[in-house]
């Protein structure tokens, strides 16, 4: 059967258009709202809304700058970027380790640490926040980069599903990397670290945009406001009383780029990695 | 490496041994003060009076005792599974539609697909915020709702509303990851399926019920729990946009658990919250470890 052949029928019709419909409803909210960062503040609040900007010359660029530069913005941006980059690089690095000893070393407990992995997986910071934030105050990490990090630094996801991939790879390769003499830290580093890279490309996404995307737990760790992220910096303005609709239009573009422009480049991966643990569980 | 010598060389059990528990050891280390530790301390504390200002004192069952007569408490438990229930059924819905449409390879399926999916990598917050602005007075939706013909609802200071207008941008923001799970699932249907059931003469709707269904039951067992955790999780719109009101009608189990916590300093009580929450939680998996008869 042609997987692309055009296949015109009343029925096909009625879904093309009923798809036609539902996209557009989702891509409008997407739209009005970058429309409205390029747009004077007058524009936003007029009535009856209008969509498009009144002329070129009304474009406002400085929607952008001005909130990057006096309002503390490109510094929340530079905060999410660091916190999120670095809860990624811990993770790809430790979940693979993990995931590496729970599948192909066996030891007392093995077994019983990964069901624990397993229960705590369902366990979302969002419901234990209040026992984390007083073991990260406990430890002095709270209003710090690392309240940010550490806490969140490993995932019981990311050990799962990189020991998932790795009890696919063969035995073979670690006991050939051991015939020819090289350490263990060596035969994880140069032969099973590389393998793990489609896996790890999923991870990395996943953790990246988990990270970049969280409020509750930096909103909570961290008070001091030259430790906010892009989202609680948002939040925060927003709640403020006299808040400029067009620097919110204008940030909240900014805040989602990155992930956007992730989900452009690395659309497949990231959809097949979603894809795939729905099916496995 | 017995292959090649007969015999393995003195410690390479050992060594092995040692090996696989130092790669462990970065995780066991973080799992034992940030896994398990949350859920010790939540159990401890939730038996204390605790404001982070002063030490935590024993008190019994108190703290549990006075969640049992919270109406808040309750209201927000019920509110939490209203709005879960309304979530996942409108999810469900869609969802599947939207697999459907990419699975039918329509014209454009692959365009409709990134559109449905696009608002999930945004983060919750920031979609809140947006959405907050779109529900507000001469916003985005009562121009819609002006279009239509339609008296203008104030979304988030109706009690009757609120609740909807949470709804239209959790469903917005989040269904195309169901619709992604939900169209991998419907591809494990193997073909031949279909078409016996096309052979036998059933109609599309009996097909999807008798067929479609029953063979997506690990998909939809495995959406409904993980859709019932997010959920939970996901209270970002919940502070963002109502915070809970007006009145009670929006404060959801995650919200209330935060406001005792981080807004009252009842760090105790806000513990006990986390406790019944994590059991509901742990419940929840088991059914559907039972359920699914789990094979790792």
């Amino acid at each position: 059967m042609a997987r692309f052949r055009l296949r015109i029928s009343p029925g096909r019709l009625v879904i093309f258009v009923a798809a036609t419909m539902l996209a557009a409803a989702f891509a409008m909210p997407m739209l009005y709202a970058v429309l409205s960062s390029i747009k004077p503040l007058e524009e936003i609040t007029k009535v009856p809304l209008q969509w498009l900007p009144e002329s070129l010359d009304s474009l406002r660029l400085n929607n952008f700058t001005e909130p990057l530069a006096r309002n503390d913005f490109a510094r929340y941006l530079a905060n999410s970027m660091f916190v999120s980059g670095a809860v990624t690089l811990s993770s790809v690095v430790f979940c693979t380790m993990a995931g590496y000893s729970l599948s192909k070393f066996s030891y007392f407990g093995r077994d019983t640490f990964f069901m624990l992995i397993l229960i705590t997986l369902m366990i979302p910071l969002e419901v234990v926040f209040i026992p984390m934030l007083i073991i990260v105050r406990e430890l002095g990490m709270n209003n710090s980069y690392w309240g940010l990090i550490v806490p969140v630094m490993i995932t019981p996801f990311g050990v799962f599903w990189m020991r998932q991939f790795i009890m696919t790879i063969p035995d073979d390769y670690a006991e050939a990397a051991r015939i020819d003499g090289l350490n263990e830290f060596q035969i994880f580093w140069r032969i099973i670290f590389p393998m793990c890279v489609p896996a790890l490309g999923a991870l990395a996404i996943f953790t990246f945009m988990s990270n970049w995307n969280s409020l509750i737990w930096p909103l909570i760790v961290a008070t001091r406001q030259d430790l906010w992220t892009i989202p609680v910096g948002l939040v925060a303005f927003e709640s403020e009383f006299a808040r400029p609709l067009n620097y919110i239009f204008a940030m909240a573009v900014v805040a989602v780029l990155p992930t956007v422009i992730l989900f452009a480049f690395l659309r497949r991966r990231l959809l097949s990695g979603i894809a795939m643990v729905g099916i496995k569980g | 490496m017995r292959r090649f010598f007969g015999v393995r060389p003195p410690g390479y059990v050992l060594r092995l041994h040692f090996a696989g528990i130092l790669f462990l050891l970065p995780t066991l280390l973080f799992a034992v003060v940030f896994l398990i530790g949350p859920i010790a301390v939540a159990v401890v504390y939730s038996f204390t009076k605790f404001s982070m200002l002063s030490a935590p004192r024993f008190n019994g069952g108190a703290n549990y005792l006075a969640i049992a007569q919270m109406p808040a408490f309750w209201e927000a438990l019920y509110v939490t599974g209203k709005y879960i229930f309304l979530r996942l059924a409108v999810i469900f819905v869609i969802a599947f539609f939207m697999a459907h449409i990419v699975q039918t390879r329509i014209l454009g399926a692959g365009v409709f697909q990134s559109i449905y999916f696009l608002p999930y990598v945004f983060p919750l917050a920031v979609t809140s915020v947006v959405w907050k602005i779109f529900f507000q007075a001469r916003g985005l939706m009562e121009s819609l709702t002006d279009l239509l013909g339609i008296a203008p609802i104030s979304w988030l200071t109706d009690g009757d509303w609120a609740l909807v207008a949470i709804l239209i941008t959790t469903v917005w923001s989040g269904v195309g990851y169901y619709s992604i799970i939900l169209l991998a699932g419907l591809q494990t249907i193997p073909r031949s399926v279909w078409e016996a059931s096309v052979v036998d003469g059933l109609t599309a709707p009996q097909r999807f019920i008798y067929v479609t269904l029953p063979m997506l039951r690990p998909t939809l067992f495995y959406l409904l729990v993980v859709g019932t955790v997010n959920t939970i999780q996901g209270f970002d719109p919940f502070l963002v946009m109502t915070d809970g009101g007006p009145g009670n009608a929006t404060e959801v189990i995650g919200l209330l658990i935060f406001k005792q916590g981080v807004v009252n300093f009842r760090m105790g009580l806000a513990s006990a919250m986390s406790v019944i929450v994590l059991l509901i939680i742990f419940a929840l998996t088991l059914v559907q470890h039972r359920l699914l008869r789990w094979k790792v």
